[in-house]
């Protein structure tokens, strides 16, 4: 009779994915709306700040990683995040730019604190070594600085850049 | 292929979300952050960025910053100020030490919000900024900037004189006319510090590539966790690394000792005299803090009439000692130098012969 309690999660685009309750528990939001609600036989959670796709892709990690608990990653990175990530995660984050940007909100979303850092710190690989411009361009982010503002910032950093 | 619409979807994270992101960042590239967008900016100058920073930079285990900035009532105890009270105008100087209190503590007025927090961004900005720069003096600052384009000692001895004669006052106050000089006068902190300090000891620590290392203008110190790897500690911009070393004592010592390297002996070969009288030009030349006797334990000379540093036994297997400041001592420690340090040595009663040309003893 021990079969595994199960979670229904549906995705803003109102697509349903089954899950098993203790890989889910990952999630702090899903922990704490289980705790407060009833002991249904299998509670229905609405998600409705994620997409299915993104969701999809929480559910797999949370599917590796509750068997194998993800190390934390190191704050500021250190190198490249390859050499710090193991192999699965490396493979999970082969997923197109927007994608991975969905990730990051659904896993702050969702309060999964080690998937949050694991795509933050992708990102921020990503950002190493390019331009406020560059940075700008890559994940199409407006300047709303007026040309004063940016101006009084640069100079403000020049320590940085001379350095 | 990706859209912009698509792109664009990097616009909608929140703060905690960009806050996650740049905590993954190096402070080079937060900064390049903050020229991002007003967003990016307002949470990439918070304190929840800067203040680990600030204590990851300022108050690492490699050097005790001691939270001067914070506290001021450390200032003068651990900076180079109790030995100004030493010298013969000590009234005046008592006075300019409060002086420098209150101005000091104005300045971090600065770094405070109305509830009195201070603002970590800016104090990191300030302890790691170039200093504004008298533009009469760019020339001397940039040789500064570049430290490690000093490879000779000629060129350092120009650059201390050029500083040394500035000021005709006791020799504490052609240090400070020194900094006054180039450092423009918004830098308060920055007033009293003695800058050959900074040159002097810089100069050591470059040279000596055990753990710190000089790299395109960052100092990044290093732990050498065993043989074959090095552990980054941190890099800093190289005057934030100069102010930070210098505003301690303790810090000093410490280098020294790591290095094997008497502290007394640092500022000895900086004692520039006066070109043309060949003697100290002060009237009251105040009592050496160096043991100038030290000096020659320090350099021997080589046949070629240049000085070479003197390794000592045990810094010898290293072969990362054997390249002590060779550049630095050797290219241009020409016979001329003995003769200035000679006049320096005379001057303080300390006998000194040179024998069979560059020779000393």
């Amino acid at each position: 009779m021990s079969e595994t309690k199960q979670v229904e999660l549906t995705s803003k685009d109102k697509v349903s994915f089954k899950v098993d309750r203790d890989v889910i528990l990952m999630s702090g939001l899903v922990k704490d709306m289980l705790e407060e609600g009833d002991e249904d036989e299998t509670p229905i959670i609405p998600i409705p700040n994620v997409d299915s796709k993104p969701l999809q892709k929480v559910i797999e990690y949370c599917q590796y990683h509750h068997k194998e608990p993800a190390q934390e990653i190191e704050k500021p990175l250190k190198g490249k995040i390859e050499d710090v990530i193991c192999d699965w995660d490396k493979k999970f984050l082969e997923i197109d730019q927007s994608l991975l940007i969905e990730l990051i909100m659904a896993a702050n979303y969702l309060n999964i604190k080690d998937l949050l850092d694991l795509t933050c710190a992708k990102v921020a690989s990503m950002i190493k070594g390019k331009s406020p411009e560059q940075i700008r361009e890559m994940f199409g982010i407006e300047n709303d600085f007026t040309p004063e503002e940016e101006a009084k910032i640069r100079e403000e950093n020049k320590w940085c850049e001379e350095a | 292929m990706k859209t912009n619409a698509s792109k664009a979807i990097a616009s909608q994270l929140c703060h905690d979300e960009i806050l996650n992101i740049l905590q993954f960042l190096n402070v080079k590239q937060i900064v390049k952050c903050l020229l991002i967008n007003t967003n990016w900016n307002i949470i990439g100058s918070s304190n929840i960025i800067w203040k680990p920073l600030y204590n990851h930079f300022f108050m690492n285990e490699f050097f005790k910053w001691d939270q001067q900035l914070q506290d001021i009532s450390k200032l003068e105890s651990n900076t180079f100020l109790p030995e100004l009270k030493l010298h013969s105008h000590r009234k005046k100087e008592d006075s300019d030490i409060k002086d420098l209190k209150k101005e000091t503590n104005n300045l971090l007025e600065k770094f405070k919000d109305k509830n009195g927090n201070v603002n970590y961004y800016q104090l990191f900005q300030f302890d790691c900024h170039y200093p504004q720069i008298n533009e009469s003096n760019v020339d001397i600052v940039d040789q500064l900037r570049n430290v490690d384009s000093i490879s000779n000692i000629e060129t350092l001895k120009q650059l201390i004189k050029h500083i040394w004669k500035d000021k005709d006052k006791s020799e504490w106050y052609r240090i400070i006319g020194t900094s006054e000089m180039i450092l423009d006068k918004s830098n308060k902190l920055w007033k009293r510090k003695p800058i050959l300090t900074f040159i002097a000891i810089t100069l050591l620590v470059l040279f000596n590539k055990k753990r710190i290392n000089y790299v395109d203008g960052i100092i990044v110190l290093t732990n050498v966790k065993n043989s074959y790897t090095q552990e980054q500690i941190c890099e800093m911009p190289i005057l934030a690394f100069c102010k930070m070393i210098s505003s301690n004592e303790e810090n000093i010592s410490k280098l020294c000792s790591k290095h094997n390297y008497k502290k007394m002996t640092l500022g000895a070969f900086l004692k520039v005299s006066d070109k043309q009288t060949g003697k100290i030009s002060s009237r009251h030349p105040p009592k050496p803090d160096i043991n100038l006797t030290n000096l020659k334990l320090c350099f021997r000379s080589k046949n070629d009439e240049t000085f070479i540093a003197v390794q000592s036994v045990s810094d010898n297997m290293n072969p990362d000692v054997l390249e002590f400041a060779p550049s630095f001592f050797n290219a241009g420690g020409s016979l001329q130098c003995v003769q200035e340090v000679k006049a320096v040595l005379v001057e303080n009663g300390i006998r000194f012969e040179i024998k069979n040309g560059a020779k000393y003893c």
